[in-house]
């Protein structure tokens, strides 16, 4: 038998991905949907500019840096919203898709590994989503005209993007196997997806107004609003941009504004927790995904995956931890690189706190590192 | 050696037995069709034998090779066309062949070559550069015909491969898959009309409620399934004394009058003796000079035994 010359040639080109992007960059649709997009992209940060224009007539502040950072905000926010609209429609569909037009059973006959079409899926339909992201990146550089952004938050807010992209395509994906309704799929990915962003802010809300104090940060820390917003914090604090976002109320300042710095550390911002949690969520949906696309034997599981599954999560955690520790120094617990021994860190608090806060940090502490407390704001 | 070899096949469905303890073995090179009514188990046991379902017991053996163990081997020795299947949009006929080639890993001037070679033998040349969903019903089914083929496969499991065609299209199927056995593939295929595949298989099984009723060549299972036989008989001259003949010929168990005024006598004879008791007739009609333009076999008994089969099966 010559099968063992057969054996899978990993390097070739996923045939799903050859047949996902024929089929889907063919026609008008793809054309239409980065056409439109980019469009209402376009048209959001021309009225956001002129609502900063409009609003910093008769403030002092220095506006072409306010100018770009309101732009900046408006884009990484929108992205958001967008990607949370488009990637569900994409993806959701990939599996059940194939189930309801009755491709699924010729394809599961093909010696192609359930792992392989979920790649090929998510891969392809990825590309498409990033395609949308990537094309949005020339408009941001735009805001370099204005400044007020510098490039390494713009790159952090961009890997957040793709991270929270890449979940949210592999939540529709994990429907999308699970369910054999395209339309059930969509639903549910849509109402996760929704319950993810807003859900947390809601608790948030909630707890404030049961408390009657100012919520708990760590309620909203697993929305990715608050993880987007976290990568450009504090360059970008609410109180220079809030002119051209007062509409939104309070919740903004929570949003935006970076945790409040108390005299012993700095807090992580939210990402430092966000996008490890999400690579956890991205890599246990789709693992589940890859057992639940076998049409048979889906929880006969070999030796070798469990191996790859546990090398992939102690990879993960272990990233996750190199990163703790070697950005430990710059949050929690400063301790300043100063010729004098260093005090006991189990002892009282630190007593040097002016001088802790002006050591150069690689985070720029931005201009007004403690946000308005919303105590000051219940005034 | 047998292609396919089943060994107390079953699968349940809830309480309900959808393929009952299957004992089947298909000969390599034989193309074998399996016949049932709707409900009768044939999806179930060809999506098992596809790996697309997995046995509540029993043992599948494709080339020899248990299916439990051998599933990845065996999916390059079978090529499988669903019951329904769908064809993907916005994608060209070369382009569908071209993604499952990919799926099995042939190289780029390969794929390219069998592509074409398959579209040749499908009769789908001229619609390469079709889109998929433009194509008409029969062409879809010639084309997942071929996506079948792609990998050479020696097993072929073909679910209902001509329902849904009208006449023509279904000669030119029976043609592809004689031409195809003719390249020594085994080819199981299941159908729900017995004439269908009376004509085309050298062996058939008739599936019932999961269970096989019969199980031969087709000979054998018309034997096995009645003894009696309807021949049809077309005269031309004298209708009466041939009726005279026939009614009072010994091996002629029944025989019924269909004439009209104008035509040719018609005449549906059951004969006892098999294909002898027929010559004897037919000799005795000559020699009586009686001028017989036609004297066969009378297929729609073919559907009857069937349904006489399946049915008494259901009452029993």
């Amino acid at each position: 038998m010559n099968w063992i010359f057969r054996m899978d040639k990993p390097l070739d080109v996923n045939p799903i991905i050859v047949k996902e992007l024929r089929s889907r960059m063919r026609g008008m649709r793809a054309f239409l949907t980065l056409t439109v997009s980019l469009l209402f992209m376009g048209l959001i940060l021309y009225a956001l500019y002129q609502v900063a224009l409009a609003s910093s007539q008769y403030s002092t502040s220095p506006i072409s840096p306010q100018v770009g950072q309101i732009l900046f905000t408006g884009l990484a926010f929108l992205l958001l919203f967008l990607i949370a609209a488009i990637t569900p429609s994409i993806t959701s569909g990939e599996i059940s898709g194939e189930r309801e037009r009755q491709t699924y059973e010729m394809l599961m006959t093909t010696p192609l590994s359930p792992a392989r079409i979920l790649w090929g899926k998510l891969f392809a339909s990825m590309g498409y989503v990033f395609l949308i992201l990537f094309a949005a990146v020339p408009m941001a550089s735009l805001i370099f005209i204005f400044g007020g952004i510098n490039a390494r938050d713009m790159i952090k807010a961009l890997i957040a993007l793709v991270v929270i992209t890449v979940m949210f395509g592999v939540i529709g994906l994990f429907y999308s196997t699970l369910l054999n309704r395209s339309g059930r799929a969509t639903v549910l990915t849509y109402l996760t997806i929704g319950l993810l962003l807003f859900g947390p802010i809601f608790a948030a809300l909630l707890s404030g107004i049961l408390k009657q104090q100012e919520p708990e940060r760590w309620l909203m820390t697993p929305s990715p609003i608050m993880v987007l917003a976290s990568t450009f914090q504090p360059s970008i604090s609410p109180d220079s941009i809030s002119s051209a976002f007062w509409m939104l109320g309070n919740p903004i300042y929570w949003i935006l504004g970076a945790a409040p710095i108390d005299q012993y550390s700095i807090p992580r911002p939210a990402y430092h927790y966000g996008l490890p949690l999400y690579l956890l969520i991205t890599l246990i949906l789709y693992g589940l995904s890859t057992r639940l696309v076998r049409p048979i034997r889906r929880w006969q599981i070999r030796w070798y995956e469990v191996l790859l599954a546990f090398v992939l999560l102690f990879g993960l955690l272990g990233l996750v931890g190199i990163g703790y520790l070697a950005s430990t120094n710059r949050y929690e617990n400063i301790i300043i690189a100063s010729p004098t021994p260093v005090i006991e860190t189990t002892g009282a608090p630190v007593e040097q706190t002016a001088p802790d806060l002006l050591t150069p940090t690689p985070e720029p502490l931005g201009l007004s590192p403690n946000p308005r407390p919303v105590s000051a704001i219940q005034d | 050696m047998f292609a396919i070899t089943t060994r107390d096949l079953t699968r349940k469905f809830g309480k309900i037995y959808a393929v009952d303890h299957l004992d089947m073995r298909i000969p390599i090179g034989s193309l074998f069709g399996l016949i049932g009514p709707n409900g009768a188990g044939k999806t179930t046991t060809i999506r098992m034998l596809a790996g697309l379902l997995e046995p509540t017991s029993g043992e599948i053996r494709i080339n020899e090779l248990s299916a439990q163990q051998y599933r990845q081997e065996i999916q390059w020795q079978v090529g499988y066309m669903p019951d329904f299947f769908g064809v993907y949009d916005e994608l060209l006929v070369w382009e569908y062949l071209d993604f499952f080639g990919r799926c099995f890993r042939l190289d780029g001037h390969k794929r390219k070559q069998i592509i074409d070679e398959l579209l040749e033998l499908v009769d789908l040349t001229e619609k390469r550069d079709a889109y998929v969903h433009t194509l008409s019903r029969g062409m879809r089914q010639r084309l997942c015909l071929a996506h079948a083929l792609i990998h050479d496969p020696q097993v072929l499991l073909l679910d209902e491969p001509a329902s849904g065609l009208d006449p023509r299209a279904r000669v030119e199927m029976r043609e592809l898959l004689r031409e195809l056995r003719s390249m020594g593939k085994t080819i199981l295929l299941s159908s729900h009309i017995l004439p269908e595949l009376a004509e085309l298989c050298d062996r058939v099984a008739i599936m019932e409620r999961g269970r096989l009723v019969v199980h031969g060549s087709l000979e054998e299972i018309l034997r096995q399934v009645t003894q009696r036989r309807f021949w049809k008989i077309q005269v031309l001259n004298d209708p009466v004394r041939a009726a005279d003949l026939i009614e009072n010929f010994p091996r002629v168990l029944s025989f019924v009058e269909a004439q009209s005024n104008n035509r040719p006598a018609h005449f549906e004879v059951e004969l006892s003796g098999g294909d002898e008791g027929a010559a004897d007739l037919l000799e005795r009609m000559i020699h009586e000079r009686i001028r017989v333009s036609a004297f066969a076999e009378s297929l729609s008994d073919l559907e009857e035994a069937f349904l006489k089969l399946t049915k008494g099966e259901e009452s029993a």
